[in-house]
C-alpha cells in the first residue's frame, strides 16, 4: 500500500481533481473515492487532504459549497470549476507521458540499450 | 475574475472563520470515519479513538492550511520585521552608518547628476536644438574656434550677406543692468541686445506683438523693445495693450513691440531686449558679436560648417598675400558654445561624486559582511534548531529592505533639498540658466545601485551558509571557510576604497592649494572698509560727456560731505572685476599691430582711495580735462610687458578707441588684480593685467557712450570711522543729484572680491566634503575590519603573549595589518593621482598637477586616520589578560 509521502509531488493534487470530476462530494468523500478508485492500493493519510483542498480552492481549480451530506449533517462540498477541468485534461495528459516514459525506461532490455 | 479576488481577500483576512470553518470540515470528516468504523463492527468508543488516531494532528492540518494560504508568510513577514527595527535599534552604530550611507550616496548622487544633466546634457529649450550652432572664425594659431565663438561687426556682416543656406542672427552675449522708469517706479532690470530674426532663429514666437525686424537692427534705428515675460506680468501687470506703448529706458522713450512667452529662457536671463543695430565702427571693432545660426533640418551641421568654410573672411591686415594659414569660417553647434567653461568643472564634480558613490556602495557592502560575520554563529544555531534555510534567508531579506528603505526615504528627501541648494550654488557660481529638475531616471539609478549593492552582499553569505553547513559554521565558530573569504573580500574592499578616497583627496587637496594660492595673491590696493555701488549711465541723459562729469563732481562732493567719509572716487570697474579690453599701438608699431591691454577710466583721488602706490611720475588732477593734452597712468604690468621694464614715462601710445590722438604715459603705479577674461586671458582666473588709467574728464562722448553700454561704473567710498549708515547717507547724497538714477549694485569691496572667488571656493569646498565624507566612509571600514581581526586573533594573541611577548607587540601585529592595508591603498591612489592631476589642469592655478605637497598631505592624513582606526581596536587585545583568553580556548 502506498502511503501519501510516497506519491510524486503534485499527484495528490490530480488526484483530488479526478475525483471530483466524478461529481461533487466533500472532503471525506474524495477521501473514500480515490481509495475506493485504486482498488485499496492507496491509503492516504487523512488530514493532508484538507490543505490540498484549500490549495486548489485558493488557485480557482476547485469551489466550496455548504450543504447537507447523505446523513443529514452539514458539510462542505466541493466542485470542480471549468479551470480545474482544464487542469485536469492537462495533469491526466503529463501523467500518462510518464508513466508510458518510465514503463518504457522500466521496460527496456539489455539489446535495446 | 472578481471571485478569485473575493475569494483571495477572504483567505487573506477572514482567518478566523476560515479556521472555524476548518475546524468544522474535519470534525465532520472523523465523525464520518468514526461511523464507517462501527458499521464495520467496531466498538464506538474504540472507532473514535482509532478514526481520532488515523486523522492525525488537528492543529497541523491547521497550521499546514495556513501556510497553504499564504498567511504564513504574512505572519513571517511581520515576525521578521519586527526582528528587523529590533536589530536596528540594537546596533544603533552599524543602522545609522548604513542608512545614512545609503541616503547621502542616493541623494548627492542624484542631486549632482540632476545638475549636470540638465546643464550639459538636457536639449535647450528650443525647438530642433541640434540644428543650432555659433558660427565663428577659426584661430589659425589654435586650429579650432575660440571657447567665446565671438566675431567682430565686419565679420557678422560677411555670414549676413553670404551665409543664405542658413537662418543666421547677431546678438551680444553681454548682458547690462539699465535703467528703466515707468510712472511707477525707476527699476535696475537686466537688458540684452539681439539682431533681427534672433528669436526666429530660435524658434520662439513672441506671446504677443512681433520681434525686431531689420529696419530697426541697423545703427541709429528707432528705439524698441521686447519684454520678457516676467517683466511684462511683474512691472507691467500682463498689461494686454502694452504693444505700442512708449517705456523710459535707458533715459529714452522706447516703443514695446513684443512680449516673450512664459518660460522663455535664453543663455543670459535678460529682463528684456533691444535691437542689436551692428556696427564695423567702435563696437564692432572688437570681436563682441555672436552670430547664431540654424541649420535647415535637411542639412547637418558638418555640411553647413563646409558650406561656411568657402566664404572668404573679411581680410585681415594683409595675411592673404602673405600665405599665413588662413582663417576660415566654422560653427560650433549652440550647447558646446554655451557650455564651453562648464564641461570640465561640472565632469570633476560629477566625477567627484560618482566615487563617492563607489565608496559608498564598497562600505556598504563591507558593512553587510561585517554583519554577517558576526552574527554568523546565531544564524548556525538558528538552523541547527530547525530554521530552514529560506526563513533565515528571508529574515535576512526583510532587514535589508527596512534598512534599504528608511535610507531610500532619507535619501530622496536628501536629493529633494539637495538639487534645489545646488541650482543656486551653481547658477550663481557657473553662471548656468537652466532650469535644474530632479532627475527621475538618475534616483532610480542611483536607488537601484544602492539597492543591487546592498542586496547582493546582503544575501550573498546566505548563499554561503547553504553550502557552507550548519555543522561546520557551528564547529568552526569564527575561523569558518565562510569567514575567511568574507573577511578576505572585505579587505579588498578596503583598499580599493582607500585607493579611490587618496584620488578624491588629492583632486579636493589641489583645488583647496590652487584657493589658497588665489586667496594669497597681493590684490595692491587696500580692500578693508571700502563700500562701492553702480549706477548705470547707458542713459540718454548721460550721453554727453560733460553730464558725465558734472554727474561724477556733485555726487563725489556731496558724498565727500557725508561724515565718515574718507574719501571717494568713480572707476570704470573695479579690481577683481574684468575691465574693458583696449588695442593700443606704440610709435614705430606696423601697421596692424594691436597690443591688448585693459583700460579703466578713473576720477582724480581714485589711487589714493583704494591706496594703490604711485611708484613713478603722478596721477590725475583736475587740470586733467576735456581739451588738455590726453594723459595716462600706466601699471607695472604694463611697463614689463610692453616697455620692458624700462622707464615708459614720457612714452605715448595711441589707440583706435581713443581717437588715434597721441596719448602720454605720464605716471606709473603699482599692480591690482584684474579678472582674466574675452581677449586678455591669463593662467589664473585672476591676474595683474597690463593696464592703463585713463582720466574720465578727457574721455570723449562716442567712447562713453560705448563703454557705458557695457559697463555700469562703480562709485567708490572709503569710510574712515565705522558709522552704522553709511551706505545710506552715502545714497542719499547721490539721489540729491539725480533722483531718477537707480542703485545698481551697492556692495562692500571685499564682497566683490570674495565674488571673484566664489567658483573656486565653491569648486573647492564641495570636493572637500565629498572626499571628507569617504575618507570617513573609509575609516569605518578599516575600523571593522582591524575590530573583527582582534576577534579573530584573540586566541592566537593570548598564546603569544603567554609565551613571552609583550602585549605591545600584541597589539602592534594585530593593528599594523589595518595600516598596511590602507598603505597598499594610498600606494595604487597615489598612482591615480597623476590622470587626476592632467584632468584637472585647467582648473588649478599656482600648483603643479602632480603636486607633492599636496600628495604628502593627503598622505599624511590618511595615515593618522589609518592608524586611529587600526589601533584602537587593537588596543583591546593588549588590556586583555592572556591566562583568561586561554582558558577561553
Amino acid at each position: 500500500m502506498l502511503m501519501t509521502k510516497e506519491l510524486l509531488p503534485g499527484t495528490l493534487d490530480m488526484l483530488i481533481l479526478k475525483a471530483l470530476s466524478l461529481g461533487p462530494t466533500h472532503g471525506y468523500g474524495v477521501l473514500l473515492r480515490i481509495e475506493e478508485t485504486s482498488k485499496r492500493l492507496l491509503a492516504l493519510e487523512q488530514g493532508s487532504l484538507y490543505p490540498a483542498l484549500n490549495r486548489l480552492e485558493g488557485r480557482g481549480l476547485i469551489e466550496a459549497e455548504w450543504g447537507t451530506s447523505s446523513n443529514n449533517r452539514r458539510a462542505k462540498f466541493y466542485s470542480l470549476t471549468p479551470a480545474g477541468s482544464k487542469r485536469l485534461v492537462g495533469e491526466s495528459d503529463r501523467w500518462e507521458r510518464m508513466v508510458e516514459a518510465v514503463a518504457n525506461v522500466m521496460g527496456a532490455r539489455p539489446e535495446e540499450a | 475574475m472578481f471571485r478569485r479576488v473575493r475569494q483571495l481577500l477572504r483567505f487573506l483576512f477572514r482567518s478566523s472563520r476560515v479556521r472555524a470553518e476548518l475546524d468544522e470540515e474535519m470534525s465532520f470528516h472523523i465523525q464520518c470515519l468514526t461511523d464507517d468504523l462501527i458499521r464495520g463492527g467496531m466498538e464506538p468508543r474504540a472507532a473514535r479513538k482509532e478514526a481520532a488516531l488515523r486523522f492525525g494532528s488537528r492543529e497541523r492540518v491547521q497550521s499546514k492550511t495556513r501556510e497553504v494560504r499564504g498567511m504564513a508568510l504574512v505572519d513571517e513577514t511581520a515576525r521578521n520585521l519586527r526582528f528587523a527595527v529590533r536589530g536596528m535599534v540594537r546596533n544603533p552604530l552599524f543602522s545609522s552608518t548604513f542608512v545614512l550611507t545609503l541616503a547621502l550616496c542616493i541623494g548627492l548622487g542624484t542631486a549632482v547628476f540632476s545638475v549636470v544633466d540638465a546643464v550639459l546634457w538636457r536639449a535647450l529649450p528650443f525647438p530642433n536644438p541640434d540644428q543650432l550652432a555659433h558660427a565663428a572664425l577659426y584661430d589659425p594659431a589654435v586650429g579650432k574656434i575660440p571657447g567665446n565663438t565671438a566675431v567682430d561687426g565686419r565679420t557678422w556682416e560677411r555670414i549676413r550677406d553670404e551665409g543664405g543656406f542658413v537662418d543666421r542672427a547677431a546678438y551680444s552675449r553681454m548682458v547690462a543692468g539699465v535703467n528703466l522708469s515707468t510712472d511707477q517706479a525707476a527699476a535696475f532690470v537686466d537688458q540684452q541686445r539681439v539682431g533681427a530674426a534672433y528669436f526666429r532663429t530660435l524658434g520662439v514666437v513672441p506671446r504677443l506683438g512681433r520681434e525686431f525686424d531689420s529696419a530697426e537692427d541697423i545703427p541709429g534705428g528707432p528705439p524698441v523693445a521686447i519684454l520678457s515675460h516676467d517683466l511684462w506680468s511683474g512691472t507691467f501687470l500682463r498689461d494686454p495693450d502694452v504693444i505700442g506703448q512708449t517705456i523710459r529706458l535707458k533715459g529714452e522713450a522706447h516703443t514695446v513691440v513684443g512680449v516673450m512667452p512664459e518660460g522663455f529662457q535664453s543663455p543670459g536671463e535678460a529682463d528684456l531686449w533691444t535691437p542689436l543695430q551692428p556696427t564695423t565702427g567702435g563696437e564692432g571693432v572688437g570681436t563682441n558679436y555672436a552670430v547664431l545660426v540654424r541649420v535647415p533640418d535637411e542639412m547637418t551641421l558638418e555640411e553647413a560648417d563646409a558650406r561656411l568654410a568657402t566664404i572668404l573672411p573679411p581680410s585681415m591686415g594683409g595675411s592673404e598675400e602673405d600665405g599665413a594659414p588662413q582663417r576660415r569660417f566654422g560653427l560650433v553647434a549652440l550647447d558646446a558654445a554655451t557650455t564651453a567653461g562648464l564641461r570640465l568643472p561640472l565632469m570633476v564634480l560629477l566625477g567627484a561624486i560618482g566615487l563617492m558613490l563607489v565608496v559608498g556602495c564598497a562600505n556598504l557592502a563591507g558593512l553587510q559582511i561585517a554583519r554577517f560575520l558576526a552574527r554568523r554563529g546565531e544564524m548556525a544555531t538558528r538552523q541547527a534548531l530547525g530554521s530552514g534555510t529560506g526563513a533565515l534567508a528571508r529574515q535576512m531579506v526583510v532587514e535589508n529592505v527596512v534598512l534599504g528603505l528608511l535610507g531610500g526615504v532619507i535619501g530622496v528627501a536628501i536629493c529633494f533639498f539637495a538639487v534645489e541648494g545646488l541650482e543656486a550654488l551653481v547658477r550663481s557660481y557657473f553662471h548656468t540658466w537652466q532650469e535644474v529638475r530632479l532627475d527621475a531616471r538618475a534616483l532610480m539609478a542611483a536607488l537601484g545601485l544602492t539597492a543591487v549593492a546592498t542586496t547582493l552582499f546582503g544575501l550573498a553569505p546566505i548563499l554561503q551558509l547553504r553550502k557552507a553547513g550548519v555543522a561546520q559554521a557551528l564547529v568552526s565558530g569564527t575561523r569558518g571557510v565562510v569567514g575567511k573569504e568574507g573577511h578576505l573580500l572585505r579587505k579588498f574592499l578596503l583598499v580599493g576604497e582607500v585607493t579611490v578616497v587618496t584620488a578624491l583627496l588629492f583632486a579636493a587637496g589641489l583645488l583647496l592649494r590652487s584657493y589658497g594660492h588665489l586667496e594669497g595673491l597681493n590684490p595692491g590696493f587696500e580692500s578693508e572698509g571700502v563700500l562701492t555701488f553702480q549706477f548705470s549711465l547707458d542713459d540718454a541723459r548721460y550721453a554727453e560727456s560733460a553730464e558725465v562729469q558734472r554727474l561724477f563732481q556733485e555726487t563725489l562732493t556731496r558724498i565727500r560731505d557725508v561724515p565718515g567719509v574718507a574719501s571717494a572716487s568713480v572707476a570704470l570697474t573695479l579690481p577683481y572685476e574684468r575691465p574693458l579690453n583696449l588695442p593700443i599701438r606704440r610709435p614705430g608699431d606696423e601697421e596692424g599691430t594691436n597690443r591688448l591691454i585693459n583700460a579703466v577710466y578713473v576720477t582724480p583721488g581714485f589711487f589714493e582711495t583704494l591706496g594703490i602706490p604711485v611708484l613713478r611720475g603722478r596721477t590725475f588732477d583736475e587740470g586733467d580735462r576735456s581739451g588738455t593734452p590726453l594723459v595716462v597712468v600706466a601699471n607695472q604690468s604694463l611697463v614689463e610687458t610692453h616697455y620692458d621694464g624700462e622707464d615708459a614715462l614720457g612714452e605715448q601710445i595711441r589707440s583706435g578707441l581713443l581717437g588715434e590722438e597721441p596719448i602720454e604715459i605720464v605716471g606709473v603705479v603699482g599692480n591690482v588684480l584684474h579678472r582674466a577674461g574675452w581677449g586678455l586671458t591669463g593662467t589664473a582666473p585672476l591676474w595683474e593685467t597690463p593696464t592703463i588709467y585713463l582720466s574720465s574728464a578727457q574721455a570723449s562722448d562716442d567712447f562713453l557712450q560705448l563703454i557705458h553700454v557695457w559697463f555700469s561704473p562703480s562709485w567708490i567710498v572709503r569710510g574712515s570711522a565705522s558709522h552704522p549708515d553709511l551706505a545710506g547717507r552715502v545714497a542719499q547724497a547721490v539721489r540729491e543729484v539725480d533722483v531718477e538714477l537707480p542703485v545698481a549694485r551697492l556692495a562692500s569691496l571685499k564682497e566683490i572680491m570674495d565674488e571673484a572667488f566664489a567658483r573656486e571656493r565653491f569648486q573647492a569646498a564641495f570636493l572637500l566634503v565629498v572626499s571628507a565624507f569617504a575618507l570617513i566612509l573609509a575609516g569605518i571600514g578599516l575600523y571593522g575590519i582591524v575590530a573583527h581581526e582582534v576577534l579573530e586573533r584573540r586566541a592566537e594573541m593570548g598564546l603569544r603573549m603567554a609565551l613571552g611577548a609583550t602585549p605591545g607587540k600584541a597589539v602592534w601585529v594585530t593593528g599594523v595589518s589595518g595600516v598596511i592595508l590602507t598603505g597598499v591603498g594610498l600606494a595604487l591612489g597615489g598612482a591615480l593621482a597623476i590622470p587626476t592631476g592632467r584632468v584637472m589642469v585647467g582648473m588649478i592655478y599656482g600648483v603643479r598637477p602632480f603636486d607633492p605637497v599636496t600628495l604628502a598631505g593627503l598622505a599624511g592624513v590618511l595615515l593618522i586616520l589609518a592608524v586611529l582606526a587600526s589601533f584602537i581596536p587593537a588596543a583591546k587585545i593588549g588590556r586583555t589578560d592572556p591566562a583568561e583568553i586561554l582558558r577561553e580556548g
